[in-house]
């Protein structure tokens, strides 16, 4: 989406470990990245890292000077704080870990509330909080450049928003499709299963104009009984509604329209239309299937084995990321990824094959 | 509803030949008070039909100053953008009647469109 390409460094590293080590083009990217990002929580520029304190020291002694000049100059005021992952430090225990940064050619002032420039330390004290080893296992020393959006979590978090469903998306997620759709300002995403929009929030988030359409008369226009577990068996009140939720975020400029239709029977014309379609759709196990022509049997399969031949496929969709969210041991779902390659056009044969995989 | 999206639908009902752009009978009118994004409606205006939107605009008479072809070199020119802004964006009709006329017959479509909201 910004045009760069991230390299991890998947060296000794574990799906549980905290801290990755990725390498950048250059500092904007990583700005560029935190702009979207809602599962990273911040980027550090690595000046060095180690497995045991000298390590880390040595290696940062390696990292070249004329790179450090920049943030070290007397003019600026900077700071050093200690991240520590699973096990707490006391205050004194942190001093004299900074303390052992006294090399560092710093020539600023220090200043705690508002530094120009922040270091960490950061401590990886393995997975189990309960049997912490006396020393970290790694240390990553490096400049903080920013935050994620992971504040982004708490303001959208279903729990204030205004109106919600029995499958509103949550938020993490939600913002996750967002970014694997790559919507942006001046998008157009429709979602054929809109229900409460929560997936559409997350777009006009990012800037992108939003549509939908959903077959449940009763959900669109706010109507029947309350999804709220404090609230249950209750009408919904007057003011819960589709529009309620973009306006609770100020994005009402981006809601477009909603139509009550069948996602088989849209009535769009067929030209493309949409930037991107971003949905979650029903799978029959938390929301039924519903269609207009009742005549089709549906039939659900629960007790197939998942594998990649059961993705569906089309001539002008490439598949580009299959992420799976297991939800207990024997269920999870997946979020497929597919980017258009090629125009569709009518004639040609399509050889869809949808499989409803639990 | 607005005329956006009037613009991409298109009738599904069987046995409708000529079933774009469906026909707009009016009851409620809602001015819907949006910022205005050229880009986005020059993004727009490059995926929609243009003859039906200015033939949408006559029916609910919001047509004035609309050329009834498109200009060349719209994207920069900001007057047409902001009126056509005005025409697809900042209106929104509710409750409307929207029907599929075909052969002389007119039928109303079975589509139903949420439009308050």
């Amino acid at each position: 989406m910004f045009g760069f390409n991230v390299h991890v460094q998947f060296k000794d590293h574990r799906k549980e470990n905290p801290h990755l080590v990725i390498h950048l083009p250059n500092e904007n990217c990583a700005r560029n990245l935190l702009s979207r990002a809602v599962s990273i929580k911040s980027v550090y520029e690595l000046w060095g890292q180690g497995n045991n304190l000298t390590d880390v020291k040595h290696s940062v002694l390696q990292y070249p000077a004329e790179k450090m000049k920049a943030f070290t100059t007397s003019s600026s005021s900077f700071k050093i704080s200690i991240e520590s992952f699973n096990k707490k430090l006391t205050v004194d225990q942190q001093r004299e870990l900074i303390d052992q940064f006294q090399f560092l050619p710093f020539q600023g002032r220090v200043n705690l509330t508002a530094p120009d420039h922040v270091f960490a330390l950061m401590l990886d004290y393995g997975d189990d909080p309960n049997e912490a080893p006396p020393s970290p296992d790694r240390l990553f020393f490096g400049r903080l450049i920013g935050h994620g959006q992971r504040h982004l979590l708490k303001q959208y978090s279903l729990k204030t928003r205004q109106f919600i469903g029995n499958t509103s998306m949550d938020p993490q997620l939600s913002f996750l499709m967002a970014n694997q759709g790559q919507v942006h300002s001046g998008s157009l995403v429709f979602d054929p299963f809109v229900g409460t929009g929560s997936v559409l929030v997350s777009c006009s988030h990012f800037g992108a104009h939003v549509m939908g359409s959903d077959i449940d008369y009763t959900l669109l226009h706010g109507r029947g009984r309350s999804s709220r577990a404090n609230r249950q068996g209750q009408w919904r009140a007057r003011d819960e509604n589709f529009r309620a939720n973009f306006a609770q975020y100020g994005l009402g400029s981006y809601f477009v329209d909603v139509l009550v239709a069948d996602a088989g029977r849209l009535g769009l014309r067929e030209v493309p239309l949409f930037d991107a379609i971003i949905t979650d759709p029903p799978y029959g196990i938390r929301e039924g299937a519903r269609k207009l022509d009742t005549s089709v049997d549906h039939k659900e399969e629960t007790d197939s084995v998942y594998s990649e031949a059961l993705i569906p496929s089309h001539p002008c969709l490439r598949l580009v990321a299959n992420s799976e969210q297991c939800l207990s041991r024997n269920v999870s779902r997946r979020l497929i990824t597919m980017e258009k390659v090629k125009e569709h056009t009518v004639r040609e044969p399509t050889g869809i094959s949808a499989v409803c995989v639990p | 509803m607005r005329l956006l999206t009037h613009n991409m639908l298109k009738s599904h009902v069987k046995g409708v030949k000529n079933g774009y752009p469906l026909a707009i009978e009016v009851v409620n009118v809602v001015v819907n008070e949006v910022d205005f994004n050229p880009d986005f409606i020059s993004r727009m205006i490059a995926k929609l039909e243009w003859s039906a939107l200015v033939q949408a605009a006559q029916q609910v008479g919001r047509s004035e100053g609309l050329p009834s072809e498109l200009i060349p070199d719209y994207e920069n020119d900001e007057e047409f953008l902001k009126k056509a802004h005005h025409v697809l964006w900042r209106w929104k009709y509710k409750k409307d009647h929207w029907s599929v006329r075909s052969q002389g017959k007119s039928f109303q479509s079975k589509m139903e469109y949420l439009t308050c909201c």
